[in-house]
């Protein structure tokens, strides 16, 4: 099931109104029984993966990791992360190694016959994967007390707001809200999960999608375009890609909070950054954190010295970037974003947000990060390298003229996009709108949801198009 | 809860009262709307004397047929980018404006649809009719189970047109100010010869990767469900139905092979005209080709030219196979 879609209102209006009239005991077992329907809506046999990554976990945090010998609880560190993780190879990357062992021995003239596997890749496992992942290793580490109800596991693995695309949440952080009796909202804490639900559906609905019409009608066919015009896609996919996922992050927030839950911030106007390092501490949060707290720093973090630490952030985000997906694009994005951390703290300009500084030095800081994160964006968002190379090299010579294709998408682009950046602007401001909409007078929230409303219907893609994370 | 409970209901109240207002003031803008593909086209159509010859079908039709190549009496009504889906929403409006031609509909037809598991999802573009064309809101209905709750929306059925729509409803384009009857002339580009090459090489390669499929696959009953709609109107208004195809600057043996079928499974009637390249010698030069599958206003000429010639013939083509 999507957000974008009627089945997921009437589904989410239906769990809203038996969640709170239900007794406070019969809530989780609504919740995972909504979020198994959830997930069951797009694959029934699917969910079986699910239910055996929530045992796996269940399971070995019950016995190897809550044991006092280390041996045992190396072990079942050891299981869990092999089993995670060959879970995750399986469906994501053994056809995509299979094809790159063939690219190799044609390339070395041997002949290797490849053995694909025809599965397909299940909904958010890169995410649910993750999470179980950490709880296993916060386990082991002794930060977190293993969960001893299977039920409420199952709900923390599998609560259907951030299932199937983040944010990936801590058990230490969604186990005591599953685990404590839920309060009762309070009017504001409604509002503010109303209003992140319908900026999460502007931004998905409204900009997202009209921009992938265009974005898509530049990339498909981008043998034909000129320099200024896969500039001018490049940007609106910038574009598209923030608002699709943080779209998708607010009304997974905003849901969440109505039910009582507290989700984590994933994004924080990513592009309003004046480095790469800040960049990546406002840009897809609960991910980048992930990596920090069980990659880069069990890798050694900072702590061997400089040649180590640009290694170690080199190797943490080309594994992020393969984590995406498996093609070689996604581990050339990601070796961009580490090399440019690792230049960043070369130079002593990273690690630290540049909060000082004139009013010109933060500009030129923003229209660094944008230009860089533009440039390696063409990578995430092209089919093949070659692709990718083509399209760079005509876009930075300029060459051609801007001809605009779907006049009449551009002109939507033009009226739905500036109405978004006014708003990120105030947040920019520090403004918290979300909180401003909630306490605000009655008049003001009703004009506020009536207009995102008609918006949508009326600039709203309707085709209930994919989120672009889904596929990760 | 209780002012979640308030806000929620005149929230829920003020929507519908301002949805149809916009949606009343929308309605009023595409009526009057006579330029543009968003409506304007079809308005503007609707606004004059019905043709002898109506030419419908996607930019394969709208740049390459020129009405006066037919008749005094012809028109072009083609839509760029869409479907017989579309196409047969398009005649069910025209019919219910009791606007169909007099003589001859000639529907452009592309075999490949009809063998893409396509939903027809480009019917959409007549929302405006939802609600008002039967046929049109019936196959709206199909897309997905629960499309027509979106209709409770007035506004809804303006999705995507509201920067056309201001863009166009004032512009004075009154029926007679249409020289061309609906063909649209596009300016050649230097880019052109490259653009044929680069795109032809794509189709071959598109074409090779899915040759077998295409030889397997079956011609989908829902594409052919449109054109037999058609078909109907047609007959029941004494209008010769035409179904033509235009060629590609390089084709290859499984898209010509699929041709064939297509029209096989379309049955003896309605009529079809197929043009390939080898039928028109001339056109095997790249100087009348814009891309691989469409024309230069020269090429339409020709083109235009052939589609007369073959009009004007007995009908030797009609298929026996049922």
């Amino acid at each position: 099931m999507i957000f974008n879609s009627f089945a997921f209102v009437i589904f989410l209006v239906v769990v809203f109104i038996l969640h709170w009239t239900l007794p406070v005991r019969h809530r989780w077992p609504l919740l995972l029984v909504a979020s198994y329907f959830f997930y069951m809506y797009w694959n029934v046999a699917y969910a079986g993966i699910l239910v055996v990554s929530t045992l796996i976990d269940f399971l070995l945090g019950r016995t190897l990791l809550a044991s006092d010998y280390e041996p045992r609880r190396r072990m079942g560190l050891w299981l869990s992360v092999t089993s995670n993780l060959g879970i995750l190879f399986f469906f994501k990357y053994y056809n995509f190694f299979q094809d790159s062992l063939v690219a190799i021995g044609s390339s070395v003239g041997i002949p290797v016959t490849p053995a694909r596997h025809a599965w397909l890749l299940p909904v958010g496992i890169s995410f649910y994967t993750f999470q179980t992942l950490s709880y296993s290793v916060d386990v082991y580490r002794r930060q977190l007390a293993p969960e001893k109800h299977l039920g409420r596991f199952a709900l923390y693995v599998s609560f259907f707001p951030q299932l199937v695309a983040g944010p990936i949440e801590r058990a230490s952080a969604l186990l005591p809200q599953i685990q404590a009796p839920i309060a009762w909202p309070t009017h504001v804490t409604l509002m503010r999960g109303m209003s992140q639900i319908l900026l999460g559906f502007f931004k998905k609905v409204v900009v997202a999608d009209t921009l992938a019409i265009q974005v898509d009608s530049i990339y498909n066919n981008h043998e034909l375009q000129s320099g200024p015009a896969l500039l001018l896609g490049t940007v609106l996919f910038a574009f598209q890609i923030y608002c699709d996922f943080s779209g998708y992050t607010d009304i997974a927030i905003g849901v969440a909070r109505m039910l009582g839950y507290d989700l984590m911030e994933n994004f924080r106007l990513p592009y309003f950054s004046k480095s790469i390092t800040e960049f990546w501490q406002r840009w897809h949060i609960s991910l980048s954190t992930w990596l920090r707290d069980y990659l880069y720093i069990p890798l050694g973090g900072n702590r061997h010295g400089a040649w180590n630490t640009y290694r170690n952030l080199m190797l943490t985000m080309l594994l992020g970037g393969l984590w995406h997906g498996a093609s070689w694009n996604f581990v050339i994005w990601g070796g961009l974003n580490g090399g440019a951390l690792a230049v960043e703290r070369a130079l002593r300009t990273g690690g630290k947000t540049t909060s000082g500084g004139g009013w010109l030095k933060r500009l030129l800081g923003v229209m660094y990060v944008f230009t860089f994160i533009c440039i390696t964006w063409v990578f995430f968002r092209s089919q093949t390298i070659e692709q990718a190379c083509t399209i760079l090299g005509r876009m930075l010579t300029l060459s051609g003229e801007l001809q605009i294709q779907d006049r009449s998408v551009l002109a939507n682009i033009l009226i739905v996009l500036p109405l978004l950046l006014s708003f990120e602007f105030l947040l920019q401001r520090r403004m918290d709108v979300h909180q401003r909409f909630a306490q605000g007078p009655l008049l003001m929230q009703l004009g506020v949801s009536v207009a995102i409303v008609l918006l949508i219907a009326l600039f709203g893609v309707s085709a209930g198009s994919q989120f672009i994370y889904f596929q990760f | 809860m209780r002012r979640l409970a308030l806000y929620l209901f005149l929230t829920v109240v003020a929507t519908i009262a301002l949805d149809r207002s916009l949606g009343l003031f929308l309605e009023h803008l595409y009526d009057n709307s006579m330029v543009g593909q968003n409506g304007g086209d079809l308005n503007r159509y609707l606004a004059r004397s019905r043709p002898d010859i109506l030419v419908i079908g996607s930019s394969r039709a709208h740049h390459h047929v020129i009405p006066d190549s037919l008749s005094s009496s012809a028109y072009n009504l083609s839509h760029n980018g869409m479907s017989v889906a579309f196409q047969a929403g398009l005649v069910s409006v025209l019919a219910q404006h009791d606007a169909m031609p007099k003589k001859v509909l000639l529907l452009h037809v592309d075999p490949e649809e009809f063998l893409l598991d396509q939903a027809g999802g480009d019917i959409r573009f007549l929302r405006r009719y939802y609600g008002s064309v039967p046929y049109v809101t019936d196959r709206i209905n199909e897309l997905h189970p629960l499309e027509r709750y979106a209709f409770w929306s007035d506004v809804h059925r303006f999705n995507g047109m509201v920067p056309g729509l201001l863009r166009t409803w004032w512009k004075p384009a009154t029926p007679e100010a249409d020289p061309d009857r609906g063909y649209v002339q596009r300016p050649d580009q230097p880019m052109d010869a490259t653009r044929t090459i680069h795109t032809a090489r794509k189709d071959s390669i598109n074409a090779a990767t899915y040759a077998v499929r295409w030889s397997e696959e079956r011609v989908r009953d829902g594409i052919v469900k449109p054109v037999h709609h058609i078909d109907s109107i047609c007959r029941a208004r004494g209008v010769t139905l035409i179904l033509f195809t235009s060629p590609r600057y390089r084709t290859t043996p499984a898209r010509e092979a699929f041709d064939a079928r297509t029209r096989s499974a379309l049955g003896a009637s309605p009529r079809w005209i197929t043009q390939q390249p080898s039928e028109l010698a001339e056109l095997r030069d790249i100087k009348y080709w814009r891309d691989n599958v469409h024309l230069r206003h020269d090429g339409a000429r020709l083109l235009s030219g052939h589609l007369a010639a073959a009009i004007s013939q007995p009908d030797t083509n009609r298929t026996t196979t049922p």
